[in-house]
């Protein structure tokens, strides 16, 4: 018997009574899910013990403990299934007749092997969304080759695009991965409209790289219409100038600035006190500024590097100028107007205690987001789920778990 | 239930039924509003009499000759929409405006409070005009705070979220150490600003048209773009959480693999699990350099194998590294540049790209959208020219052709 749950302390965001089956590992698929946790909805995280998701192992790169990765199941509950044991498959089906989004990032093909394909889900769940993010799509005779973070930068062209003009190209990480799961959000949160309004499921196919491609569409059009390559240009703007990130006092302190109309030029000019060197035969217009912005640049640099970056924007929004401190994660984390924002909400960890998560990137004023929850254990809701939601004995889940189907 | 056919007899969209007013300039609403109306949804951008958004004269022109039908950034941007022209410094302006709201489900804005207020599209003004509306406000730093009222462009915003200062790392920061830290490319964080904007709007329409049921309507959403970079950007915020360690691009780079130099271009080179390494080993053809035990300790084999690795990547071209490293399971990828992305036999087969016509601009291949529904397709239908529905639009709240003339000679159309 199915029983009625709404999901462990759901939020009351706007996806309240969505329950989602995620299947997605490492960082992109799961920050999909998350952002849809976030928003009240009901995300089961099915996972294994047989191949645990990366971010419960030590990372490659970080070592352990991969806390770096504590938020990106928040709000989950956790259950465990061996998928290579039929048992669990059925399982993983049933999970998937009471859910109404089911969310992936394996290799394309390694769903429909492990009996989840499209059409199998369909059939127990007529309605039932699939989203499936992936490097390069589900189709195409590159669909199949590994791809991490910066390889979707990379391979969208946003990679070749990023880094000073006169070095290698920069690496874009997890903004990249988490940029495809905000994408993959999207995909699900449009397709329950349509199930809503048709009674109408879908599969989705969401590519990071293609998410990489859309960011530079204007280069893309340009390359269209006029045959012209771009290339990477540091802080520098193609039409702003001055426009960049400028030393301030202080180590490894810096602040971006950015002048895009006359006004703002002028909001500039005072903030400076009308220096000696603005002359108008070289900075008099915009474009007399964009052509000679390597020297306007130093200027700059000159009078910021008299100040720390809050200072310069202190004096330069009130002037009307954008400009802003480049800020590190202990600055972003202190910084006064963030914590007006509650950006950062403290949540309890079961181990670590309070610890600050990072707040949704929205203010709902009617249907909060929020974070409430750290990525659970490993298995932490198999029986609430198995037992409670799906109606399995607890005899039998003790059984199947002695068995390593739920595992 | 609304009409299940977008086009009459063709397949439903996922969004139609819903419609939106957009009042954003540039890219980063203007790619919300690109978003949902490539679902379907009816956006109806509001623009300024005459000037328009200034995408317009941003460019890329075609042959170089500004035109404000033709720049590629307004173009790109802006597909599928409708334009309405209306000027909201003046007084009937405003009139037309607030007549609008009721009709309309949405409204995305990227008016700091300082610029909402004023042109009565502050949350208490719009609640009172209209109850069910969904308002989304994208602003540099969010709706609150302190700095609510700051101005902040792309170079801003990116730096303002914290993931600037991760930048450079790995490569072309040992190149050239002493540098001011980078935004990414192209106006990413606009572009990411948008689109959390539209994630959040939509669970918003959602909530309000299909979850009425249990009591919910319109709202107000503070989206801000500072704060979408954080979500996007939060595992430093949580290494310093847990682990008490400040990130930064001295410390974070990949000890094996990253960025490398390829014969003709770059390539990134990225092994994390042991069957990867062991790939890569037997595509490099098992060099006495080359060993597992030296993968699974970065620390101490990771700057000797780097500088081999370097040497013999940059000896190949990237293409070949590409297939031939993929073939041994190894993940690799080239940095395509636009012209590269251009021609790629992935996005190609996949039909990435769009021919889309335009009056003025003539047929341009347009970078599609990076999602394929199944059943609701997405679309890329042009932009609008300047005004282009005015009679359509104004005539929803009661105005004829005589009106839109008076209204066009006063200059609020």
């Amino acid at each position: 018997m199915v029983k009625k749950d709404m999901g462990l302390g759901a939020v009351e965001g706007p996806l309240r009574g969505i329950r989602v089956a995620d299947f997605s590992v490492h960082a992109a698929g799961p920050f999909a899910g998350e952002m849809l946790a976030e928003m009240g909805a009901d995300v089961i995280k099915v996972e294994s013990a047989a191949r645990l998701d990366i971010t419960r192992r030590p990372h490659a790169m970080y070592g352990k403990p991969p806390s770096s990765f504590e938020q990106v199941n928040a709000n989950k509950r956790s259950v465990t299934l061996n998928l290579k044991e039929s048992r669990a498959v059925e399982l993983a089906l049933h999970l998937v007749g009471i859910s109404d989004i089911v969310l992936e990032n394996f290799r394309p093909g390694v769903m429909d092997r492990l009996g989840l394909g499209y059409p199998q889900l369909k059939e127990v769940k007529p309605d039932i969304i699939l989203v499936s993010l992936s490097s390069n799509g589900q189709t195409g005779p590159e669909s199949r080759y590994a791809g991490y973070a910066p390889m979707f930068a990379a391979l969208g062209g946003l990679g070749h695009l990023t880094g000073y003009p006169d070095a290698p190209p920069v690496e874009l990480r997890h903004a990249m991965d988490h940029t495809g799961g905000m994408m993959a959000a999207f995909g699900a949160v449009a397709a329950l409209c349509a199930k809503s309004a048709y009674n109408l499921g879908q599969h989705v196919d969401v590519s990071v790289r293609d998410i990489a491609t859309s960011f530079i569409g204007t280069a893309l059009l340009d390359y269209a219409m006029n045959r012209r390559e771009h290339f990477r240009k540091g802080n520098q703007d193609e039409v702003m100038a001055p426009h960049g990130v400028y030393r301030c006092q202080g180590e490894d302190n810096w602040v971006s600035i950015a002048v895009g109309s006359q006004a703002e030029w002028q909001g500039l000019l005072r903030a400076l006190g009308q220096p000696a060197w603005v002359t108008e035969d070289q900075f008099g217009d915009a474009y007399l500024r964009w052509q000679n912005r390597d020297a306007l640049d130093q200027c700059l640099e000159e009078w910021t590097s008299r100040f720390t970056p809050q200072e310069v924007t202190e004096l330069l929004q009130q002037e009307g100028v954008a400009a802003f401190p480049s800020l590190a994660a202990d600055q972003l984390l202190n910084d006064h107007h963030l914590q007006t924002r509650q950006a950062f909400p403290w949540v309890e960890h079961p181990e670590k205690g309070r610890q600050r998560a990072v707040a949704p990137p929205w203010r709902f004023s009617e249907t909060p987001a929020q974070v409430d929850r750290w990525t659970p254990d490993l298995g932490e809701h198999n029986l609430e789920v198995f037992h409670r939601l799906l109606g399995l004995p607890a005899e039998e889940v003790e059984e199947l778990s002695q068995a390593q189907v739920i595992w | 239930m609304p009409n299940p056919a977008s086009v009459p007899g063709g397949p439903p969209s996922a969004l139609a039924g819903f419609r939106v007013l957009e009042i954003a300039n540039m890219i980063a609403g203007p790619y919300c509003g690109k978003l949902l109306a490539s679902l379907g949804a009816e956006v109806v951008k509001v623009e300024t009499p005459a000037e328009g958004d200034p995408s317009r004269r941003r460019g890329p022109f075609p042959e170089d000759v500004p035109h404000p039908e033709r720049s590629g950034t307004f173009l790109y941007l802006n597909t599928g929409k409708k334009s309405l022209t209306l000027n909201l410094e003046d007084p009937q302006g405003r009139v037309i405006l607030a007549a609008l709201m009721p009709e309309v489900d949405g409204l995305v804005h990227d008016l700091r409070p300082a610029q909402a207020g004023p042109v009565g599209l502050d949350p208490e003004s719009l609640r009172q005009t209209n109850p069910h509306l969904v308002v989304t406000a994208l602003t540099p730093y969010g709706s609150t705070g302190p700095y609510a009222d700051y101005r902040g462009y792309d170079v801003n915003v990116f730096h303002a979220g914290g993931e600037g200062k991760l930048l450079p790392n790995g490569l072309a920061l040992e190149y050239y150490p002493e540098r001011a830290p980078l935004v990414a490319g192209s106006n990413m964080a606009s572009y990411q600003g948008g689109l959390t904007a539209a994630v959040g709007t939509v669970a918003a329409l959602y909530s309000a048209k299909y979850a009425a049921k249990i009591g919910r309507g319109g709202q107000y959403l503070d989206c801000s773009m500072q704060q979408a970079q954080l979500a996007v950007g939060y595992i430093p915020i949580q290494r310093l959480e847990s682990e008490g360690v400040v990130e930064d691009r001295f410390s974070r780079f990949f000890r094996i693999g990253g960025v490398m130099p390829a014969q003709d271009g770059y390539v990134e080179l990225l092994t994390l699990e042991p069957r990867q390494w062991q790939g890569l080993i037997e595509f490099l053809g098992h060099p006495e350099w080359a060993r597992e035990e030296h993968f699974s300790d970065p620390a101490t084999y990771g700057p000797e194998l780097n500088r081999r690795l370097r040497e013999w990547f940059s000896e190949h071209p990237k293409d070949w590294l590409y297939r031939q490293g993929q073939a041994h399971g190894v993940p690799v990828a080239p940095y395509y540049t636009p012209a590269e992305v251009f021609a790629s036999s992935q996005q190609r087969e996949r039909q990435f790209f769009r021919t889309v016509g335009h009056p003025e601009a003539g047929e341009v291949e347009y970078p599609g959208l990076p999602f394929h529904f199944s059943e609701t397709p997405e679309e890329m239908r042009r932009a609008p020219l300047l005004g282009e529905h005015n009679s359509e639009i104004l005539a929803t709240i009661g105005y004829n052709q005589r009106d839109l003339v008076d209204l066009a000679r006063a200059g609020v159309i």
